[in-house]
């Protein structure tokens, strides 16, 4: 439920708030529920609940991009912790500076782990929209990170049983 | 192209299972996309990662959750 309110919101303050009215609500309205969904029968109380307080309130910021910049490290070495963290703190950074749209459909698939239904539900959109907004916002992210060293992609399927190109140079094949 | 198309919703696991057969195996040949299915692998992961809840939301939530019944009642 917190992760689906932060994606909704873009505020962790605020999403703790989502989540605790929302808790109340669904309390409240245990004896309406009609016991087939509870997933999804959850996430309308939290959408519910985001758009019953915003009407109350005009919505904030989004969250400080310099957080994150400031936690990026400046010197990454070859060890593969640290292509890690510089890797996570990119791919924050690159959310961050995602359209709003793009980040809050990208936080509700990767981070709160929803369908693409299930995305669509909580945000009251059509799940082609959720598609495109999904698959424009990770090519974005993807686009930032050129050159960037990407952990374990060694490993993946179709890279693996081939020659790397410094391989097919040294052989003469290029 | 196709495959490239349907690359992420397949890493979603939201294609069809003929599509993922399709995309599966197209993925085992071309470095190419198997390359760009790992970079998508490793954001996907990576923002995975950044739902961690701190402990302390993680407490102050659970706590509330607990209180919730007597609450509901004011």
């Amino acid at each position: 439920m917190y992760r689906v309110a932060l994606a909704i919101t873009g505020d962790r303050a605020e999403a703790e708030d989502v989540v605790q009215d929302s808790l109340l609500r669904a309390y409240r309205a245990l004896d309406r529920f009609d016991g087939t969904s509870p997933r999804a029968w959850l996430l309308t109380i939290v959408r519910n609940t985001h758009i019953n307080r915003n009407r109350r309130r005009r919505p904030m910021l989004l969250g400080d991009p310099d957080d994150i910049n400031r936690r990026a490290p400046s010197a990454p070495g070859a060890d593969a912790q640290v292509i890690a963290a510089v890797f996570d703190s990119r791919v924050e950074a690159a959310l961050q500076a995602l359209p709003a749209d793009q980040r809050s459909v990208i936080q509700l698939v990767d981070v709160a782990a929803l369908s693409y239904q299930q995305a669509a539900d909580a945000l009251g959109v059509p799940v082609g929209t959720v598609m495109s907004r999904l698959h424009r916002g990770r090519k974005r992210i993807k686009k930032s990170l050129s050159g960037l060293a990407v952990p374990g992609v060694g490993d993946e399927p179709g890279t693996r049983d081939q020659p790397g190109i410094r391989d097919q140079i040294e052989r003469g094949d290029l | 192209m196709e495959v490239a198309r349907a690359l992420q919703s397949y890493l979603d696991g939201e294609v069809d299972h003929d599509t993922a057969r399709r995309v599966g195996a197209h993925l085992r040949v071309c470095k190419r996309c198997g390359m760009k299915a790992g970079t998508y692998r490793a954001i996907k992961a990576s923002l995975a990662r950044t739902g961690d809840l701190d402990a302390l939301t993680r407490r102050r939530l659970e706590e509330f959750a607990r209180r919730v019944p007597e609450q509901a009642k004011g």
